[in-house]
């Protein structure tokens, strides 16, 4: 936390949803699925109270300053030497967060470390820092220790928004070598704000240590995520302030930096912390007070609350004629399909994303712009009023983090779409983009599981990818004996290639589709026409067809005439440059992407040399690539159609998946040797 | 950084595009016929995502501190594309408070759809990302309409206490159709102001009244601006009037700026005093130079400890946007920012006898230069100006890792006001010529007989060149560095095998980098055939798109010259069967030259040379370049075709 902080607002506009309880216990990444329960596992060794804390303001070993790498990790700039916080209840209504961090800069890409942001909730005084200490030891030049102090002038606070701030303030003196320690203090008035522990960052841990002290009135669930194990989880029971309470105390030790990999969901679905819910508050004489709950009674707080349930119901959003126009059709998928499109051409999505409705939906229909859960809730209402029995399903989006299923905690979601059921099909809608057809979810949404908010049976339901990335693509065309390939193309793309290409249309023009996608791709290739079908028809194939014609597509010596026929989606270079990967990669969707060729030969040309017909495959049917070439008579037909068939790859698929596309870019670079009749000699 | 008032150079150009005034029209939030999207005359709704209907800008002056703008923006949406219009950013501070803001929607008939509802305005600091604090601040709104066409229409004011310069007025400055823009000025008879018009024709109607004279301009019906490729920077390409006070003040700090001497003196005054190193420091530097008798050696030793014991960090408040921190500050916490920095280097060389000035710039890749004969604010940088009887020197003291006397191409070739004792001068930073910003690259591959290359490239960065490695690399670490190599290699398929970046960390004029190469599969082999491309990762492959009537000079960032010498060996058993022709493509503003020499039948030798020779080009001459590219294009993807004997 001292070194990783994160607004957490969101909890603050949660917290209103209220929830009832479950027994405490750390649960693992939701992943792994792996319960531990604190109760029954941890046995306190050592009283915690009696543990000294790791290290001691101002005292540092001057070793540390004489150290300048560090073998374990040479690509480290810096070094979390020690971050340690505290988060106790110093009243039955304050919360006393303490971090003191220790760090070590290797090199002048460590400073970032030593610029530090502390966010806070400041609506009311909620959440108030104090206390704030810094300083950086260097060593002088006859080799003594010296401080530099944190000038209190220099620390900064900055209003974000109307209900958030932050402090700020850089560390004097860096310099590679330096170590550098800061503390301070954020009191909580409200005991939902348990605040949460990073125990990995950027650059190499040596200690992490987090020490919680929670009154017995409270009880809060604890979620432990990650793939490092604490060498320190205790707990025993403690009094403070004539109250009985429970220590709790973990230390991680030599944790590895986490580092961005591309094709992930986000870094934080596997970053070592630990993050807490209130689950119920217990005075004594008074009656218990739930906050989290069964997921009955989230369902049931959800659905009782202003901002989400009653606007899953609210009437009048369609005038009675055009509800009528809609019922009059006979198929229930068409009328589905037909409010569907009302809500995605009417309303524009602002890119916010929430839970929760921001305003009246009579407002927001007028203001024809809302965030991502106004828009379903009008798609919701508009399918109750129709008779369907439309619900919402709440969901993390892939930037937001994978959710813990194990408890229902509100605050992990930021997202809600529209699910309908009808007979046995189900439908899985979100009306947050133009060009979306109601069939397709957006890659944000597409994250494993979604919650369906349901009063009499709440539960997890798999979010479908209706769809691949799926293209066909034909050339056919003549080549002439002077190298000029006249030809045409005829692309078919369907569900999110077809929405990825109406995206591109949509922000570009036709024009620039063309040249971008296609032509392009043809070296020197000049466009004769082209004709794109049902560009706006969400639900139907994109179709393109172009004619086109190139001088320079082929490259031609003497008799002979050299051209590499995969002229289209040909995969240039390898996606995954990076020879080792520790998360899996994750495509969200399949892709399926088939490319035929159809050259006529110019007359008294043949065939002199063409590349082998192959086919391999990933491992486990994961996927494929397929290149078959044909000669008959003066045709050449060349295909090639790759396959991927599951969206996620382990970390240990890796390296099957990295020399995959090795092979294909490879394939795809071979050459078909033509030349003149009756040419070739003495070979 | 240097504080920068946007509305002379700015950064946010939504605020631009709709800098336009109150005044006029007695347009009450009501229903306006006037706009009324009938009445756009159809000539401008050829091709238009929007038309702007009115843009006003009106600015009173009170006296040299004070002043009030106000700002009135209406346009009418066509389509999805025009619907940023509706966005405004409207930047504060302590200098500048946000009066009042109004906005609301029109329906295509003029009609009022709605209102912009207070809780729609949102508040949020706007400290820029390399500044650690600062009080800037925006309020931001989106006027939005999902039913095109429709009308937005915006109002605020910004009260001004404390001003540096005057804001500048672009009539229009963007892709979108103008019916009205109208800038009207007050200012009191004894308040002496001067004017720069550029790329702008137009007289003022003036009136007096009261001891106040009133300047009206107004420009009508005017088409989009549309962008060309590698167009000059854009407040040098749009139509402008700059205006300058002769008197100023912020922030109790009076000044005049009639003259370029006059500026200088105030910003001399504000730095007064705030150049004396602690005597620690003092003594340091004294060592450290000690027996050293030539000013620019004494420079360099000097250059070499501040960048060692210094950071750019940026706080700016209040009058702290225009006065630096003095030596002590940055003594103590080690940072600066480049003011606090540049003025800490000026103390250190004050210590060992060696004058040095302030020099401010504006600075940029593609910023529009300093405009000498009109004295004003405008600047958002300083770098310091060393002359000795030698030679001149220039230091740009924001870069831990920039060498000695290097200044970038975000500062060169460009005019600086030089802050002397007692002067201000405009003096001009050189321009690098090609060949001293060069990449330089060896390599020798080695093929074997199934295709796969071994290949050991070192490639030579020096200049402008030097500084795109150095930027990119030296806030990284090992892992990082060789990912962004990865990125960078442009060849199909390849390994790193290894790779040296220990000239990054050293601070020297050249970049050497060194790397190792598996080629899995470079030459392609089919059946009985290998294909080779002998260009092995220096590929030019997009063309600047045809413009039909090309208006605006080219520009690029600086003159540069890639040379690539690459040796392959190649397997036995094997004759050429097709050979690309050497290509020669000159012109007098760049030249490229592609040749493959054979020295036995094993050793093939590519060599690749181009030269960017110029900086600026007449817009006659973009064809021409277009022409060049599509050379080098076609040139770079030729391949070497063998067979097997």
């Amino acid at each position: 936390m001292g070194i990783y902080n994160v607004i957490r607002d969101r909890f603050f506009r949660h917290s209103r949803v209220k929830f009832r309880p479950d027994q405490s216990r750390i649960l693992r990444s939701a992943s792994r699925v792996f319960v531990l329960s604190f109760l029954t596992l941890v046995v306190a060794t050592l009283p915690a109270s009696g543990q000294k804390a790791p290290m001691k303001w101002g005292k540092i070993d001057k070793k540390l300053l004489e150290m300048n790498s560090f073998p374990q990790d040479t690509n480290a700039a810096a070094i979390i030497l020690c971050d340690y916080g505290e988060a106790y209840f110093i009243t039955l209504e304050k919360i006393e967060f303490k971090v003191h961090t220790r760090i070590k800069i290797l090199k002048e890409a460590g400073y970032d470390f030593g610029t530090v942001t502390i966010p806070y909730y400041a609506k009311k005084r909620t959440q108030v820092v104090k206390d704030i200490k810094g300083q950086t030891y260097t060593l002088s030049d006859n080799g003594k220790v010296v401080k530099h102090k944190l000038d209190k002038k220099s620390i900064f606070t900055e209003k974000v928004s109307e209900n958030t701030k932050q402090i700020k303030f850089t560390l004097p003196r860096l310099e590679p070598g330096a170590v550098i320690e800061y503390q301070y203090k954020i009191i909580s008035r409200n005991p939902a704000y348990l605040p949460s522990w990073t125990f990995q960052v950027s650059e190499p841990t040596l200690h992490s240590e987090y020490r919680v002290w929670i009154p017995d009135y409270f009880d809060y669930v604890y979620i432990f995520e990650g793939s490092e194990n604490p060498v320190v989880n205790e707990t025993l029971n403690e009094m403070r302030f004539q109250v009985d309470g429970t220590l709790k105390r973990w230390v991680l030790k030599d944790v590895p930096a986490l580092r961005k990999e591309p094709y992930i969901t986000t870094l934080n679905d596997y970053r070592s912390r630990i993050r807490f819910q209130l689950s119920k508050v217990m005075f004594p004489g008074q009656y218990m007070k739930q906050y989290l709950g069964t997921w009955e009674s989230l369902a049931e707080e959800l659905l009782d609350s202003r901002e989400f349930g009653k606007k899953c119901k609210e009437s009048g959003l369609l005038s009675k004629k055009a509800l009528a126009k809609i019922k009059a059709y006979k198929s229930q998928k068409k009328k589905i399909g037909v409010t569907y499109n009302f809500v995605r051409k009417t309303m524009k999505w602002n890119g916010d994303k929430s839970i929760f409705a921001s305003d009246d939906l009579q407002n927001i229909l007028k203001k024809r712009s809302g965030n991502s859960a106004d828009l379903n809730f009008i798609l919701i209402s508009i399918l109750r009023e129709l008779g369907f029995d439309a619900k919402p399903v709440i969901l993390s989006t892939r930037a937001n983090g994978r959710p813990v299923r194990h408890y229902p905690l509100a605050s992990q979601f930021n997202y809600v779409i529209t699910y309908v059921k009808v007979g046995n099909t189900e439908y899985f809608l979100d009306p947050t983009d133009p060009y979306r057809p109601f069939t397709l979810l957006p890659y944000r949404a597409l994250n494993g599981f979604g919650w369906l908010v349901d009063k009499t049976e709440p539960r997890w339901v798999e979010i479908p990818a209706n769809g691949s990335h799926k293209k066909r693509i034909t050339v056919t065309g003549k080549l002439s004996a002077e190298g000029v390939l006249q030809g045409q193309i005829v692309a078919t793309e369907f569900d999110y290639s077809a929405l990825d290409s109406r995206e591109f249309i949509q922000e570009n023009d036709q024009d620039e589709f063309i040249n971008e996608y296609f032509t392009s791709e043809i070296f020197g290739a000049e466009v004769d026409s082209f004709h794109i079908d049902d560009i706006k028809i969400a639900h139907k194939p994109l179709r393109t067809k172009i004619h086109f014609s190139s001088s320079e597509a082929v490259q031609q010596a003497g008799e002979m005439i050299y051209l590499t026929p995969v002229l289209l989606e040909k995969v240039d270079e390898n996606p995954f440059k990076l020879p080792h990967r520790s998360f899996p990669v994750d495509f969200a969707y399949l892709y399926d992407i088939n490319y035929t060729l159809v050259l006529e030969l110019p007359e008294g040309f043949v065939v002199s040399e063409k590349p082998t017909n192959i086919r391999f495959v990933l491992p486990k049917r994961g996927g494929s690539y397929q290149r078959l070439v044909q000669v008959d008579g003066n045709k050449l037909s060349v295909m090639s159609k790759l396959k991927i068939n599951k969206t996620i790859f382990q970390p240990d698929e890796y390296k099957g998946l990295r020399e995959f596309y090795d092979r294909i870019v490879s394939a795809q670079a071979e050459q078909v040797v033509i030349r003149q009749n009756g040419t070739e000699s003495g070979e | 950084m240097m504080k920068t008032y946007q509305f002379v150079a700015g950064l946010f150009l939504l605020l631009f595009a709709n800098l336009a005034g109150l005044q006029a029209a007695g347009s009450e939030a009501g229903n306006d016929k006037k706009f009324d999207i009938q009445r756009i005359r159809p000539d401008l709704l050829l091709e238009a995502d929007a038309v702007i209907r009115l843009s006003e800008v009106r600015f009173v002056v009170k006296d040299r501190k004070r002043a009030r703008t106000s700002i009135r923006f209406i346009a009418t949406v066509l389509n999805e594309k025009g619907r940023k219009l509706g966005r405004q950013v409207i930047q504060y501070d302590k200098f500048r408070k946000v009066k009042k803001i109004k906005g609301l929607i029109r329906n295509p008939d003029g009609s009022v759809y709605r209102k912009l509802k207070k809780d729609e305005i949102k508040d949020f600091s706007a400290i820029s990302g390399g500044s650690l604090y600062d009080d800037s601040r925006i309020r931001y709104f989106e006027l939005y309409h999902n039913r095109y066409p429709y009308t937005i229409e915006l109002e605020f004011e910004l009260d001004h206490n404390g001003l540096i310069g005057w804001p500048s007025w672009y009539p229009q400055k963007s892709g979108y159709p103008l019916e009205l823009a109208r800038f009207e000025l007050i200012v009191p008879d004894d308040v002496g102001f001067r004017m720069f018009p550029r790329n702008l024709d137009i007289d003022a109607k003036i009136t007096e009244r009261g001891g106040k004279k009133r300047y009206l301009w107004e420009v009508k019906y005017q088409p989009g601006l549309h962008y060309e490729p590698l167009s000059p920077p854009w407040s040098e390409r749009v139509p402008v009037l700059m205006l300058a006070p002769n008197e100023f003040e912020i922030d109790g700090h009076p000044g005049r700026m009639a003259t370029w001497h006059d500026f200088a003196a105030w910003y001399e005054k504000l730095s007064k005093g705030r150049d004396v190193l602690p005597d620690a420091v003092r003594k340091k530097v004294l060592r450290l130079t000690a027996g050293q008798a030539d000013p620019i050696e004494k420079a360099r030793i000097l250059y070499d400890f501040f960048q060692k014991n210094t950071r750019y960090v940026s706080v700016q408040l209040g009058i702290g946007g225009w006065q630096p921190f003095d030596a002590r500050y940055v003594t103590e916490k080690g940072y600066g920012d480049c003011k606090a920095l540049t003025n800490y280097m000026l103390a250190m060389l004050k210590a060992v006898g060696v004058p040095s000035y302030p020099a401010l710039t504006y600075r940029g890749m593609r910023a529009a230069d300093v405009i000498a004969e009109f004295p004003s604010y405008q600047f958002n940088h300083v770098i310091l100006f060393v002359p000795t009887a030698k030679d001149t020197v220039w230091l740009e003291c924001t870069s831990q890792t920039i060498p000695f006397g290097h200044i970038g191409p975000d500062n060169e070739d460009r005019n600086t006001l030089v802050v002397g004792r007692n002067w201000g001068r405009i003096i001009r930073t050189p321009a690098s010529a090609y060949d001293q910003n060069q990449q330089l690259r060896r390599a020798d591959v080695v093929i074997s007989p199934s295709g796969d290359g071994i290949a050991s490239v070192t490639t030579i960065y020096s200049g402008n060149q030097q500084d795109r490695v150095r930027w990119a690399l030296a806030q990284k670490t090992g892992r990082e560095r060789e990912n962004w190599l990865r990125k960078r290699i442009d060849i199909p398929r390849f390994k790193l095998i290894s790779a040296d970046f220990s000239d990054v960390d050293r601070k020297v004029k050249q970049v050497a980098l060194p790397i190792e190469l598996n080629l899995p599969r470079y030459a392609i082999r089919t059946g009985k055939r290998l294909f080779l491309k002998p260009n092995l990762m220096e590929r030019w492959q997009h063309v600047p798109d045809a413009v039909e009537e090309r208006t605006q000079p080219v520009y690029f960032s600086y003159a540069y010259e890639d040379i690539d010498s690459i040796t392959y060996k190649l397997p036995g058993g094997y004759r050429i069967e097709a050979m690309p022709d050497d290509v020669e493509i000159s012109t007098d503003f760049a030249e490229y030259r592609a040749s493959i020499a054979m020295p036995d039948a094993q050793t093939l030798i590519y060599k690749r040379i181009l030269r960017l020779k110029k900086r600026k080009l007449p817009a006659e001459q973009y064809e021409a370049y277009r022409n060049f590219v599509s050379g080098i294009v076609k040139a770079d993807r030729a391949q070497v075709v063998l067979v097997k004997k």
